[in-house]
């Protein structure tokens, strides 16, 4: 399913250098020189080629407005910004006139009023009567601006009746209702300048103007429910939360979201002990204000297949609740029955394992005498210490910083689709693409990822040939030729066969580059995790030592690891699993301790660029489920090991003692140039073998599955279905769907 | 102190026959004081009254400095009884704890609070609109009153003005109140709702004449009620000379409405501030001279017949027009339009889900309610909750003079007409 | 005929054989001589100093340290049951602004009148008869669960939740009514049905919340929430006063008519 891109929203690749042509977007890069005006008797300053709408926020004016948005190229559309200009004979629309310097704005005049309250009245003239069946009532922008700006009756009667739109389906994720909609083309241009759908746009004119897809056929993008939130109207709303709540009702949380490694900031709101739904927080460094569907979806995972209480497996092989107490006292018999010492207690952390969590883990079994502690990297490697090495923080890290993407002029992607692994931080490279000179190389499988790239290979071979060889091509000169070399290595490179190699080469190759790549203001050499946990791991040392991975374990705590591989655990293993669903770690296990989800703890969670940021518990977790740390803690307890610590104060006081940039949340602490190549270094060591060949293959096949949460849920079932396997919706589908989509 | 044993056998005689009251058994069950009591017989004839006849005619002071000079060094206790909060003459929950002498408070202690529903605490959490449900039950027996006496503060805070017709029904409601209170007699008809934030609501149809019907024949009703009442020589046995309030200490408690106006003090908010519609009606307000029950009695007596007058003035002059404030910002818009007008309908989803927004500021607003000076102080930030609301219940400051008021509790109680919800918030 | 009314008091003047002094006994004449304080102009502010025909306060019940007062003015009709020991003798003395005594009682009852109404019990025995006419008027009081008083349209009583003729419920599920309620006793749920509409899949009223203020009924933007007439719906256990989504429709199916009528009896005023 690829599509080229690069022909429709961008030139193609033989004009790459007309620089002018492909500003087709307006876009302030770099900041100009100051200017000054007056808005409302006040001056004020701001950059050169600023928006006038953007000179009155500045001044402390608020200006409505329907179209604009600051992320979004400007339309000028819905006439709501007007504002009084002197010296100009009709009010100005504020959000498509640059800032003049020395002009004197009035937001506050009669003029000012009058044409705001008669834009209200043509907006609401053809607007529906639906404010109490509409999902955005309580939160529609139309409903304040009326409050506030506009009139408070009605002049006009369309005696025809008003204007009638058909409803677009644009898949599972948005609900249309297009009679509400106003016309902003907010939803058209992030479709068109951030998720890359580009079929999304306006069709007819004046009354007849109407949006949708160009061709039938649903909106296919994972960032599609940001248009939901963009809408400043009801005509988007969102189809799982279709009719559930009114805003007023909703408690506020801002947490992380960790269903990529991306720590993207969230906002759930939670009515009750039940999450309804997720929305993204503004954060420039991380996600801006956009996040993926998955994020914004899966919660309806965390409604069903919980796991409630501790269950322990009887002697007919069938779970049993029990109580704390036994499911503890049933840990600790187990592991003295297997006798399981040293370095045969085996823990593996999983996806969605918090940070408090795995070090409290990582004491209690390193206090038991082991040292293995296992990730559920695919395959065999979460058994060995990973490839890269977990003593240099660079190693494993997005060095650039997810905002330092913008100012990358050549990308190259090693077996990595960063619209699966990271959908927001794919976004960023398709906006850099669509407004800067950047070009983007890749090595590994084909994937359509919303914008350009030149396809270097499939293999490790390739990588080689494009780092050592003498490669032609465009990508390669421009390559040579950047300030700003990019290398984003996926994480699925250290589950490789060629993992080894491709890291080597690439450390020597960066290495060898001098400057070029890692100098002081500039690190090009990224990691981009894809699982939450997977920083943190590395971060706090949770990986086996080597005596360690060549051990048979006889007793096994599986930390919400649901993606190990079960061929890694021996039949008479002793298995306890400790996470929130009952998916396939818990399958596997002689006892399922229940703990919470990330909604329902206050947690760490590093991202991948190496940036702490703590999530808070927004509900309770569910029946007898309880924070992780705190099970471990417990567990410690009935097994007699002694842990310094008993409150959180003391588990990051542990955390700090351990890193203390894992508590100095929000901030990312950049590896120093130095240390980075030291850590180059060693990479360069390793993998001096000729790789073996293999493909490096797709890592994330299903993006809306990848993770007990999503697999749960029912919303991420039928989004599933819609793109990934392209199923078709039929009316006799009932009872064949799969179970998952009923849960 | 000393006391005789004589003294000392009486006050035991005193507490077994109280020994029903929880701070008599208390009492006996500190032995420390008794026994110091049994032990001194050091003064045999102790010239104190001894019994509780010996008191008699006493003042309250008189008979409470007798035993000590401080209560604290009191080794007398008397007899303690407590009155309420489950007692059909304590006018809802009001519990006292009185101290006798015989038959007669010598002291009132007010226990408040049992009505307490946090009320001003929760006007904060709620908007300006669901605020207003919370003053009908204040003072359950003047609720309209107390639903204008916010509504002006709102106003004043919105700076808008209702309508002339408005104004004469909040008068007419306000009187209709007025009577209503010292309940005597509830109007015929059930009231509407009354005054939603910027405006009662409308009267419907036959209503005026319905009230004109009840008002022409509510004044021999009061004839009668003087006639069994007025002269009565019991009545006057129990409320003459009883409860007297000087007029210093009305002023310096706060008392407000007829409790200042029975001791002689000229003060009717109705005529300082002139709200609503009485600056254009005629009325008179009664006055008092002594300052006891019975002149307070007489003082409502008149006061109903000049809120008859007012009613009927009322019904009269009242003008025809717009009963609420004509700005859909701030009242929800009519129904019909509600249903086909889409500015209407997003006005009306907006005051009932959210609210309107208040402008930053605070104001006392006063009205003269039937019981006195029923007041809302309101702050307001900007948002569309109050910041805060205080309310000064004219019942609140009345019971403060419990306990130099209290000789006959019931009568004064009646008088100094006290409603439990509005004193205990 | 004048109202007589005579102070048992009269024994002590009668004694003194002249009508003596005595405190406000008269309950209209002498109060509406004193009421009017107040000007008939608008917006007058409270005046410092008396009318003409208002004697002044004269202070005359203002306490002495030590002493009751409230004996000063209680030589009305005070029977002689309790023995007052502490009453003073003096009587409440009022001065012009001349500085001439004046006698507030020379337009009083005579003391024959006051020995004729202490001793005939006159003023009970008015009392009386207007009590013993009551019992030959028809009663005010209705028979209630037999008999019921007119109420009016705008009656606040039991909730219901209505129904279009076509049988589909009115209720769009918009919370409005959550929203307003002051006492947070609607609990709504709702959700999209088979067939697309929004729907509530859960309307509780708590009516030992309810304070019934209406504000429901208003907000409802499709008349689905109403207040019915009626005020006969006490209950044997609290939980009954819990009403679901059934029952509230169910009383909307029973009192159909006679909401449709109240609200178009109301229709105009809202």
């Amino acid at each position: 399913m690829l599509r080229i891109v690069s022909s429709v929203s961008r030139p193609s690749s033989a004009s790459l250098l007309a620089v002018a042509n492909r500003r087709n977007i307006a876009s302030t890069s770099a900041r100009q020189a100051d200017i000054t005006l007056t808005v409302d008797g006040k001056e004020v300053t701001v950059p050169q080629g600023s928006a006038l709408i953007q000179a009155c926020e500045a001044a402390g004016s608020p200006v409505p407005r329907f179209c604009y948005h600051d992320r979004l190229a400007i339309a000028g559309n819905c006439r709501m910004c007007l504002v009084e200009v002197a010296r100009a004979p009709k009010p100005i629309a504020s959000c498509a006139m640059p800032a003049a310097a020395g002009s004197v704005v009035f937001t506050n005049t009669p003029l000012v009023h009058e044409a705001r309250e008669g834009v209200m009245e043509f907006l609401l003239a053809n607007h529906p009567l639906d404010c109490p069946i509409c999902d955005q009532g309580g939160e529609c922008d139309l409903q304040d601006q009326s409050i506030r700006y506009g009139s408070d009756r009605t002049r006009f009667h369309e005696i025809a009746g008003k204007r009638a739109v058909s409803n677009k389906d644009l898949g599972p994720i948005v609900k249309t209702s297009m009679n509400r909609c106003i016309q902003c083309t907010r939803c058209v241009r992030f479709a068109n300048e951030v998720a890359g759908v580009e079929e999304l746009g306006t069709t007819g004119r004046g009354n007849d103007l109407q949006i949708g897809m160009y061709v039938e056929k649903m909106m296919d993008s994972e960032l599609s429910g940001n248009i939901i939130d963009l809408c400043p109207v009801g005509a988007l709303t969102s189809k799982p939360y279709a009719f559930h709540a009114r805003p007023w009702e909703l408690k506020t949380t801002e947490s992380i979201d960790v269903l990529d490694a991306l720590g993207s900031n969230i906002r759930v709101d939670s009515r009750g002990v039940q999450v309804m739904r997720v929305q993204p927080r503004t954060n420039d460094d991380v996600n801006e204000e956009w996040i993926s569907d998955k994020t914004r979806y899966a919660y309806d995972g965390l409604r069903f297949q919980r796991l409630t209480t501790p269950l322990v497996k009887g002697p007919d092989n069938r779970f049993v609740a029990a109580s704390w107490p036994d499911a503890l006292a049933a840990i600790a018999a187990g592991l003295n029955r297997t006798g399981a010492s040293g370095n045969e207690i085996k823990a593996v952390a999983g996806h969605l394992a918090d940070t408090e969590a795995l070090v409290v883990l990582k004491d209690l079994v390193n206090r038991l005498g082991s040292d293995n502690l296992a990730s559920d990297l695919a395959g065999k490697f979460g058994n060995a210490p990973p490839v890269h090495g977990v003593d240099i923080r660079s190693n494993y890290s997005f060095n650039s910083t997810i905002p330092g993407v913008e100012n990358a002029d050549a990308i190259l992607l090693v077996g990595t689709n960063p619209r699966h692994e990271a959908a927001v931080l794919n976004s960023r490279i398709r906006k850099s693409w669509l407004r800067s000179e950047l070009v983007v190389g890749m090595v590994g499988e084909r994937a359509d990822t919303t914008y350009g790239y030149e396809h270097l290979g499939q293999d490790a071979k390739a990588l080689e040939k494009f780092l050592t060889g003498k490669p032609s091509g465009e990508f390669a000169q421009r390559w040579a030729k950047a300030e700003r070399p990019m290398i984003i290595v996926g994480s699925a490179m250290a589950e490789h066969a060629d993992g080894e190699a491709v890291f080597g080469m690439l450390a020597r190759y960066v290495s060898g580059a001098g400057n070029r790549v890692v100098r002081e203001d500039w690190n090009g050499f990224n990691v981009l995790q894809r699982v939450a946990s997977r920083p943190a791991l590395y971060e706090i040392g949770f990986v086996p030592s080597r005596a360690a991975a060549s051990a048979t374990p006889k007793f096994i705590y599986l930390l919400n690891a649901d993606e190990v591989d079960p061929a890694s655990i021996p039949a008479n293993a002793f298995v306890v699993y400790q996470g929130h669903h009952g998916d396939r770690g818990a399958a596997l296990a002689d006892v399922c301790l229940p703990g919470a989800a990330y909604t329902e703890k206050g947690s760490t969670w590093v991202n991948t660029e190496g940036r702490s940021q703590l999530g808070r518990a927004a509900v309770p977790p569910p029946g007898a489920a309880r924070e992780d740390w705190k099970i471990v803690r417990a567990l410690a307890e009935v097994l007699g090991v002694n842990l310094p610590y008993d409150d959180l104060v003391g588990v990051r006081d542990r955390m700090w003692a351990i890193s203390p940039s894992l508590v100095r949340w929000d901030g990312v602490e950049r590896t120093s140039i130095e240390v980075a190549k030291a850590g180059l270094g060693s990479l360069s060591a390793i993998g001096k073998k000729p790789p073996g060949g293999g493909k490096m293959t797709l890592v994330v096949n299903n993006f809306y599955q990848t993770d007990v949460v999503s697999r749960a849920s029912v919303t991420m079932a039928q989004c599933t279905r819609a793109f990934v396997t392209r199923e078709k919706e039929e009316l006799n589908s009932i009872g064949k769907e799969p179970l998952q989509a009923h849960a | 102190m000393l006391h005789s044993p004589l003294r000392s056998l009486a006050r035991r005689h005193v507490r077994r026959a109280a020994l029903s009251t929880p701070q008599i058994r208390r009492a006996h069950a500190a032995p420390g004081s008794y026994h110091v009591v049994g032990r001194d017989a050091a003064v045999p004839n102790d010239p104190e009254p001894q019994v509780v006849d010996d008191y008699r005619g006493m003042t309250a002071h008189e008979i409470l400095g007798e035993t000590g000079v401080a209560r604290t060094d009191n080794k007398l206790r008397h007899f303690t009884v407590n009155f309420g909060p489950q007692h059909p003459a304590a006018h809802g929950v009001l519990r006292m704890i009185l101290e006798l002498n015989g038959e007669e408070i010598l002291r009132t202690d007010p226990h408040i609070g049992l009505l307490h529903r946090g009320t001003e605490k929760l006007i904060e959490y709620k908007t300006y609109i669901q605020a207003l449900p919370y003053f009908d039950r204040l003072d359950y027996v003047s609720m309209m009153t107390n639903e204008l006496c916010y509504s002006l503060a709102v106003e004043k805070l919105l700076n808008v003005e209702v309508p002339a017709r408005a104004k004469w029904i909040r008068t007419l409601f306000g009187e209709l109140t007025r009577i209503l209170n010292p309940r005597l007699l509830a109007p015929a008809s059930t009231p509407p709702t009354s005054v939603p934030a910027a405006s009662p609501s409308i009267l419907p149809h036959g209503l005026l004449n319905d009230i004109f019907m009840w008002a022409t024949q509510f004044g021999s009703r009061v004839d009668e009620i003087e006639e069994v009442v007025t002269g009565n020589r019991i009545w006057k046995e129990r409320t003459v000379g009883v409860g007297v309030v000087s007029a210093d200490d009305a002023r310096s408690y706060g008392f407000s409405g007829v409790m200042v106006r029975g001791s002689g003090i000229q003060w009717d908010l109705r005529k300082v501030l002139g709200y609503d519609a009485y600056d254009e009606v005629e009325f008179d307000v009664p006055v008092g001279k002594n300052g006891d029950c019975y002149d307070r009695y007489l003082c409502r007596v008149q006061e109903m017949r000049e809120s008859l007058h007012i009613i009927s003035q009322c019904i009269n002059k009242i003008p025809g027009g717009a009963i609420k404030v004509d700005d859909h910002k701030l009242v929800p818009p009519p129904r019909a339009s509600m249903k086909e007008s889409m500015e209407s309908l997003i006005h009306h989803f907006k005051i009932f889900s959210e609210g309107y927004s208040v402008p930053p500021g605070e104001t006392y607003s006063a009205i003269e309610a039937p019981k006195g000076e029923m007041a809302v102080y309101l702050v307001s930030d900007g948002s569309n909750r109050p910041y805060r609301c205080a309310i000064r219940a004219p019942g609140f400051a009345h019971l403060a003079g419990a306990d130099f008021m209290m000789r006959h509790a019931v009568a004064i109680i009646g008088t100094m007409d006290l409603v439990f919800g509005e004193v205990d918030r | 005929m004048p109202r007589l009314l005579v102070p048992v008091g009269v024994l002590r003047s009668l004694a003194a054989a002249a009508a003596r002094p005595q405190g406000p006994v008269i309950s209209r004449s002498i109060i509406s001589s004193q009421r009017r304080f107040v000007s008939a102009s608008p917006h007058s502010s409270p005046p410092t100093s008396p009318s003409s025909s208002a004697p002044e306060y004269t202070g005359s019940v203002r306490p002495i340290p030590g002493v009751p007062n409230y004996l000063d003015s209680a030589d009305g009709l005070i029977s002689d049951l309790v023995v007052r020991k502490h009453k003073r003798s003096h009587t409440p003395r009022q001065w012009d602004a001349n500085g001439n005594e004046l006698d507030v009682y020379k337009d009083g009852p005579g003391a024959l009148d006051k020995a004729v109404h202490l001793f005939f019990f006159t003023e009970i025995l008015r009392g009386m008869w207007i009590v013993l006419e009551q019992f030959f008027r028809p009663p005010y009081t209705i028979s209630y669960p037999f008999e019921k008083g007119p109420l009016s349209p705008r009656f606040r009583g039991e909730h219901a939740l209505r129904r279009y003729p076509s049988g589909e419920e009115r209720c769009i599920a918009c919370k409005l009514c959550e929203a307003i309620c002051p006492a947070q006793a609607i609990t709504i749920e709702s959700e999209a049905r088979m067939d697309g509409s929004r729907r509530t899949t859960k309307y509780d009223i708590d009516m030992t919340k309810c304070i019934y203020c209406g504000f429901c009924q208003e907000a409802c933007p499709v008349d689905a929430i109403v207040e019915t007439q009626n005020q006969e719906f006490s209950t044997e256990t609290r939980e009954e006063l819990l009403y679901n989504k059934e029952k509230l429709l169910a009383n909307g199916d029973r009192a159909e008519a006679e909401i449709a009528a109240n609200l178009h009896a109301d229709h105009v005023y809202r």
